[in-house]
C-alpha cells in the first residue's frame, strides 16, 4: 500500500461491463475477417456488373443492400472490398510487429551501435505523418496494394519497435532477468519466460489500436483516388465515387461508411481492452 | 492529559475483521510506538483516526480528539479536524508532496502572513534540511529530505497530534538517525505523536511508550524501555529478541578453510566513474563476510563485479571454475521480484530442468523446501502473492539446489519484518555451518554482522575520492556506518 | 543553469531535426518523382500543353526542366538551391514555387489553427469534466462516443456536415475558398476529427491525478480545494495533454490532405497530391518542404512547453 488507505480498485478493467469485448470487439471483427479470407467463394454476384436498369437501387431482396450508381450491388462490393480494406490492414500491422518486434529486441538486448540506429531511424519516421506517408510511397511506386502495405509498413514498424525496445530494456534491467542470468538460463529462455509475458498486451493492444488505424488510413487513400485503379471496389473509393448522392439514396454512402466503422471500432474495443488489462499489470508488478 | 484516545477500535470487511477492539492513548509531548509485521493492520488504525477508511469498510468505536469525543465511523467530523487537531505523515513522503512545488513554498503556504517564505526555511532548517536544499522541488529530494520537509510542514501546522505510517519504509535503513531527529524535535514541540512501525530499533531509539499489535489485536503494551527489557507476551518476546542489537558478537576465530574468491587491487565502478580502488581481499568456505558501508558507497557495485555482472575497472577477481553456469550467485534485496512475474512460481522451479545438471537440482527441492519450512502449496502462486520471508527462502532454496560455491547476498533482510529477519538470517548463517558455501553478506546494519559474520569489512571514503576497504573484524564498535 | 542547458539541448535537438527532416523530404520528393512509372518529362509535357504533344515538345520540357542531366546532377542543384533558398519554378505553370507554396500554407494554417484550436478548446472541458466523473454515467457515455467517433474516418464526417449544413440548410458554402465563411466546415471537421483522442487524453491525465495521493494530501495539510487544483495539480494534470498535442497535431496535417480534398481547397494538401501526380519535382519538394517543417515546429513547441511545465523531465534524475 502507498497510501494510508484500502486499496480503492480504480475501476479501470471493469470499464467495459463482462461480455462486452466478445461482442463489440472480437465477434465483428471475426466475422469481417472471416468475410475477407472467404469472400470470393461467398459472392454470388460479380462486384463490378454493371445493371443500369438498378442503379440508384436501395435495399431489395435482389439487392441486399441497394446498387450504386452504375447498378453495381453494393454488397458484392463490400465483400470484395474487405480484402483490400481489412485484409491489408491486418496484414501491414502483422508486417510492421513482427519487424518492431524484431528490431526493438535486438536494440534492447545489444544496445549500442543497433540501438543508435534503430532509434534515430524510428524518430525521422515517426516525425512523418503516417497518412502522408502512405500517399507519397504510394504516389512514388504508382499506387496498388503492394505500395499501400509497403507505406503502412514502413510508417508502423517504429511504433511496435520503440513499445518492444523501451518494455524489453527494463525487464532486462529487472531483478528476475538478472537471477536466471546467475543461474545460467540461456538468451532464448529469458526472452521466453521473462520478456515476451512483459510485452505481450502492450503488442496486442497496440496492434489492435493499429488494425483500425489502417483501416481508416486505407479508406482514406481509396477516399482521395490514390489506391487502387478503377473499377476494383475499396471501401472509401465506394465512398469518392458516391458521396454526391448522400442525400438521395443514402446507402450507397453509408453501407461502405459502416463497414469502416464496425471494422474500426471494433479494433478500438480490442485495443483498449488489452490496454485495461496490462494497467492492471502494472499495477501487481 | 492524554490528547488523543482511541477507543475500542473496531475495522471490518465483510468477510474479515482486519482490527479488532484497540484501544491506545497518547498524551502531549509523548511518542506512542504501534509496532507490529506487515498485514496486521497496523497502518489502518492511522487511517481510520483520519476518517480515510473508505466507505465500504465498517470501522466503529470511538476516537476522542483534544477531549472531543467522536464515533470512528463518522468520517466527515474526523475529516473537519484535519490540520487543525489531526495531522498525517504518510508511508512515502514524495507520493504526498505537491509533485512541482518547491520545498520552501510547500511549507510556506500552510503559513499565514508576509514572513512566509521565512518561516517556512526557518522551520525546515529546524528540521536540519541544509538551506541548499529548501529550493528544490520533491523529484530532487531524496526519501530521507522529503521525510524532513513533511515534518516542516506538521511542524507549522497547528495539529497537536501526529500520525506517522512507516516514517522508516522505503528509506535506506543507514538514515534512522535522521528520522529519529525529526520525530525528537516534534515531540519536543509538545505534540502527541503516534508512530505506526514494524522497525524495532527506531522504537528502541524514540518511543515513550509502545504497543504490539499481532493478528488483529493489541497483545501488549507499556512503557517501552520496561516492556522490552522484560516482554511478558511470547510474540513481544519474539519480536524483541529478532532485534539483531540483541543478539550476542560472534567470536574471532581464524580461518583455515580454502579461499572461495580473491580480489587482487580491484577498482569498481559505473561506466567510467571509479567508486572504489584498491580492493583486496578473500572470502573463505564456510564463512559469512560482513561488507559495511553507507549507502551509495558501491556495496552493490562491489557485489555485482565479484559476481560478473559490472566489468572490473582494474585489477584481478578470482573465482571458481564456472560450470555451465556462475560458482557465485546471489540473493537479491527484494525476494519477490526475483521469480518472473508472468508465471507460477512452480513453473519457474520446473524451469531449471532446461540448466546444465537441473535434473538432479530439481530432484533436490522437495528436500530443501522442507529443509527450509516451506509448504507445496506456494508454488501454485505468482510471486507477488507471497511473502518476502517466503520468498527469499524459495530463492535461497532454488540456489542451493545448483550447488554454487559462493553466496552473494545483497542486503536480503532490510525488507523483511524484523522475526522474519531473524529466520533467513538463520538460514544464512546454516548454509556457510552445514553447505560449507562462502558467503558475502552486503548489508548497512553493524549490529547484524557483528552478531553472525566471521569477518567484517568497512567500504569508507573520504569526501568524493574512491572508497577504500579496512577490515573491522576485530574492533566490534567500529566507526558507524553512517 | 542546469535546466537551461537542457532546455538548450532539446532546442537544438528540433533544429537538428527540422533540418533532417527538411532534408528527408526534399530528397524523398526527388525519389518519388523520379521513380515514378513512365517518363516523367511525358507527364511534364502533357501538363503543360494538354493533348496535343509530340515527341519535340516531350524534349522541349526535357531541356527546359534541366532533366536532360545526369540524375545525381538534378539532385544536387535541387539541395542546393533549397540551401539557399530558392525554391525554383514549377515545372507546369512556370511559376515561381515559394509564392505558390506559400499562399497555399496560408489557407492551410488558417483551417488548422482554428480546427486545432477549437478542438483544444472543447476537449479541455469535455475531458475534465468526464475526468472529474470518473466512472460514472456521464464518463462512461463520453469514453463510448469517444470510440465511435475516433472511429469514423474524417471524410466521413466532412460529408456529413456538407449535406447536412451546404445542402440541406445552404447556411454554408460547401467547397473552394472564395467566398466567404468557407473555413468554417473544414474547421469543424478537422476539430470533430481531432476531439476524441485529445479530450480523451485530457480525461485520463485528469484521473491519472485524482488517483494521486497529493490531492487528498492537500486537504489533509488544511489546504482548500481551489488552491489544490490550481496551485498543486493544474500543472502536472496539462503535461501529458501538452505532450500529447504535437504528436497529434503532427497525424493531423495528414488529415488536411483529405480535407483540402473534400472541401476542394487550395490547400498544402492538395498540391502535394497534384503536384506528385504531374511530376513537378519543384512545386513538390516546395510542399513536401514546408509541411515537413511545420511539423517539426509543432512537435518542438509542444515538446519545450512540456519541459517549461514540468522540471522533471528536463533535470537529470538524482541518484538515490
Amino acid at each position: 500500500m502507498t497510501q494510508p488507505m484500502l486499496a480503492s480498485s480504480p475501476g479501470r478493467a471493469r470499464r467495459w461491463p463482462p461480455g462486452f469485448v466478445s461482442v463489440f470487439g472480437f465477434l465483428p471483427l471475426a466475422i469481417m475477417l472471416l468475410v475477407a479470407l472467404f469472400g470470393p467463394w461467398l459472392l454470388t454476384a460479380n462486384p463490378n456488373r454493371q445493371d443500369l436498369a438498378a442503379a440508384y437501387a436501395p435495399p431489395s431482396a435482389a439487392y441486399v443492400l441497394g446498387a450504386d450508381d452504375l447498378g453495381r450491388s453494393i454488397a458484392a462490393r463490400l465483400v470484395a472490398g474487405a480484402r483490400i480494406s481489412l485484409g491489408i490492414a491486418v496484414v501491414g500491422v502483422l508486417a510492421s510487429l513482427a519487424t518492431g518486434l524484431l528490431l526493438g529486441f535486438l536494440s534492447a538486448f545489444h544496445g549500442g551501435g543497433v540501438r543508435q540506429v534503430v532509434m534515430r531511424l524510428s524518430d525521422v519516421i515517426i516525425a512523418c505523418p503516417s497518412l502522408l506517408f502512405v500517399i507519397l510511397v504510394s504516389g512514388l511506386l504508382g499506387g496498388g496494394i503492394g505500395a499501400i502495405l509497403f507505406g503502412l509498413w514502413m510508417s508502423q514498424w517504429p511504433g511496435f519497435a520503440r513499445l518492444t525496445a523501451a518494455i524489453a530494456a527494463k525487464e532486462l534491467a529487472a531483478d528476475h532477468v538478472e537471477a536466471s542470468r546467475l543461474l545460467g538460463f540461456r538468451p532464448g529462455y529469458i526472452f521466453r519466460a521473462h520478456v515476451m509475458p512483459a510485452i505481450m498486451p502492450y503488442l496486442t493492444s497496440l496492434g489492435a489500436l493499429a488494425v483500425g488505424a489502417n483501416v481508416l488510413t486505407i479508406s482514406s487513400v481509396g477516399f482521395l483516388g490514390l489506391g487502387l485503379r478503377p473499377p476494383d471496389a475499396e471501401w472509401g473509393s465506394m465512398i469518392a465515387g458516391t458521396m454526391t448522392y448522400f442525400r438521395t439514396s443514402p446507402h450507397m454512402v453509408l453501407a461502405p461508411a459502416g463497414a469502416i466503422l464496425i471494422c474500426t471500432l471494433s479494433a478500438t474495443v480490442i485495443g483498449e481492452y488489452y490496454s485495461a488489462r496490462h494497467q492492471g499489470i502494472e499495477e501487481i508488478a | 492529559m492524554e490528547r488523543l484516545v482511541v477507543d475500542n477500535l473496531t475495522i471490518a470487511t465483510e468477510g474479515r475483521t482486519i482490527v479488532e477492539n484497540v484501544t491506545l492513548g497518547v498524551s502531549s509531548g509523548e511518542i506512542l510506538a504501534v509496532l507490529g509485521e506487515t498485514g496486521s493492520g497496523k497502518s489502518l488504525i492511522a487511517s481510520a483516526i483520519m476518517g480515510l477508511i473508505p466507505r465500504g469498510v465498517s470501522v466503529s468505536g470511538r476516537i476522542v480528539v483534544n477531549g472531543r469525543s467522536l464515533d470512528a465511523a463518522d468520517r466527515d467530523g474526523l475529516r473537519s479536524l484535519w490540520s487543525k487537531d489531526l495531522f498525517l505523515l504518510p508511508q512515502e513522503p514524495l507520493n504526498a508532496l505537491a509533485p512541482l512545488l518547491r520545498a520552501d513554498a510547500q511549507v510556506a503556504e500552510q503559513i499565514r502572513g508576509r514572513r512566509s517564505r521565512a518561516e517556512a526555511c526557518a522551520a525546515l532548517s529546524a528540521m536540519q534540511l541544509d538551506p541548499r536544499h529548501h529550493r528544490k522541488r520533491p523529484f530532487e529530494l531524496s526519501g530521507g529530505m522529503a521525510q524532513r520537509v513533511m515534518a516542516a510542514i506538521a511542524s507549522v501546522t497547528r495539529a497537536g497530534i501526529i500520525l506517522a505510517d512507516e516514517p522508516t519504509k522505503g528509506l535506506d535503513a543507514d538514515r534512522r538517525h535522521v528520522v529519529a531527529g525529526v520525530f525528537d524535535t516534534l515531540r519536543a514541540s509538545g505534540r502527541a505523536i503516534l508512530l505506526i512501525t514494524h522497525d524495532i530499533a527506531l522504537v528502541r531509539a524514540l518511543a515513550d511508550q509502545v504497543a504490539f499489535l499481532d493478528e488483529r489485536r493489541i497483545v501488549e503494551s507499556g512503557p517501552t524501555a520496561g516492556v522490552l527489557a522484560s516482554p511478558a507476551t511470547d510474540y513481544a518476546r519474539r519480536y524483541v529478541a529478532s532485534d539483531p542489537s540483541s543478539w550476542p558478537a560472534r567470536a574471532y576465530k581464524r580461518s583455515h578453510t580454502r579461499k572461495t574468491v580473491e580480489a587482487e587491487r580491484l577498482r569498481i565502478g559505473i561506466d567510467d566513474a571509479v567508486l572504489a580502488d584498491e580492493l583486496t581481499f578473500h572470502c573463505h568456505a564456510g564463512h559469512i563476510t560482513a561488507l559495511l558501508g553507507r549507502s551509495g558507497i558501491g556495496k552493490t557495485t562491489l557485489g555485482r563485479t565479484l559476481l560478473g555482472l559490472t566489468r572490473p575497472l582494474g585489477g584481478i577477481v578470482r573465482r571458481p571454475p564456472a560450470e555451465g553456469r556462475s560458482a557465485l550467485q546471489k540473493l537479491h534485496q527484494d525476494p519477490t521480484r526475483v521469480f518472473s512475474p508472468w508465471q507460477a512460481i512452480g513453473r519457474s522451479i520446473e524451469d531449471m530442468r532446461h540448466l546444465a545438471g537441473g535434473e538432479s537440482a530439481l530432484r533436490q527441492m522437495p528436500v530443501l523446501m522442507q529443509r527450509f519450512g516451506l509448504r507445496d502449496d506456494m508454488l501454485e502462486r505468482r510471486p507477488h502473492q507471497i511473502s518476502g520471508g517466503e520468498a527469499q527462502r524459495l530463492a535461497l532454496a532454488r540456489i542451493l539446489a545448483l550447488k554454487p560455491k559462493m553466496l552473494i547476498a545483497d542486503e536480503p533482510t532490510s525488507r523483511l519484518d524484523p522475526p522474519v529477519q531473524e529466520q533467513v538470517i538463520r538460514h544464512l548463517r546454516e548454509i556457510a555451518d552445514i553447505d560449507e558455501l562462502a558467503v558475502l553478506l552486503i548489508t548497512h546494519d553493524l549490529d547484524l554482522a557483528n552478531a553472525i559474520a566471521d569477518r567484517r569489512m568497512l567500504l569508507e571514503a573520504e569526501d568524493a575520492a574512491p572508497a577504500r576497504l579496512r577490515d573491522v573484524t576485530r574492533s566490534p564498535q567500529a566507526p558507524t556506518t553512517q | 543553469m542546469r535546466r537551461l542547458r537542457g532546455l538548450g539541448a532539446v532546442l537544438i535537438g528540433h533544429l537538428i531535426a527540422a533540418a533532417g527532416v527538411a532534408f528527408a523530404v526534399a530528397t524523398l520528393a526527388f525519389v518519388a518523382v523520379q521513380m515514378a512509372p513512365g517518363d516523367v518529362a511525358f507527364r511534364i509535357a502533357e501538363a503543360r500543353y494538354g493533348e496535343r504533344i509530340s515527341l519535340q515538345t516531350v524534349d522541349q520540357a526535357r531541356a527546359a526542366t534541366g532533366m536532360d542531366q545526369n540524375v545525381l546532377v538534378q539532385y544536387l542543384r535541387w539541395i542546393e538551391s533549397s540551401l539557399t533558398g530558392q525554391l525554383g519554378r514549377s515545372m507546369v505553370s512556370g511559376r515561381p514555387v515559394m509564392p505558390e507554396v506559400w499562399r497555399s500554407f496560408q489557407t492551410t494554417s488558417g483551417v488548422a489553427v482554428a480546427g486545432v484550436g477549437l478542438a483544444l478548446f472543447m476537449s479541455l472541458i469535455i475531458g475534465f469534466a468526464a475526468g472529474m466523473q470518473q466512472d460514472r454515467i456521464l464518463d462512461r457515455a463520453f469514453l463510448f462516443a469517444s470510440a465511435i467517433l475516433s472511429s469514423v474516418p474524417s471524410f466521413l464526417i466532412g460529408i456529413a456536415l456538407i449535406t447536412l449544413f451546404a445542402i440541406t440548410l445552404r447556411w454554408l458554402p460547401a467547397a473552394g475558398n472564395n467566398l466567404p465563411g468557407y473555413a468554417i466546415l473544414p474547421s469543424c471537421t478537422l476539430a470533430l476529427a481531432l476531439l476524441p483522442d485529445l479530450s480523451r487524453v485530457a480525461r485520463n491525465a485528469v484521473v491519472r491525478t485524482l488517483q494521486d495521493f497529493y490531492p487528498t494530501y492537500g486537504r489533509i495539510k488544511g489546504q482548500s480545494w481551489p488552491r489544490i487544483v490550481f496551485g498543486h495539480a493544474l500543472r502536472p494534470t496539462l503535461v501529458p495533454i501538452v505532450a500529447y498535442f504535437g504528436p497529434l497535431v503532427a497525424h493531423t496535417i495528414g488529415g488536411l490532405v483529405v480535407i483540402d480534398v473534400l472541401f476542394n481547397l487550395d490547400g498544402l494538401g492538395t498540391r502535394l497530391i497534384d503536384s506528385v501526380l504531374a511530376a513537378d519535382i519543384p512545386m513538390a519538394m516546395g510542399a513536401g518542404l514546408l509541411i515537413g517543417v511545420s511539423v517539426v515546429a509543432v512537435n518542438g513547441i509542444s515538446d519545450i512547453m512540456v519541459q517549461l511545465l514540468d522540471p522533471r523531465l528536463s533535470t537529470p534524475r538524482l541518484r538515490p
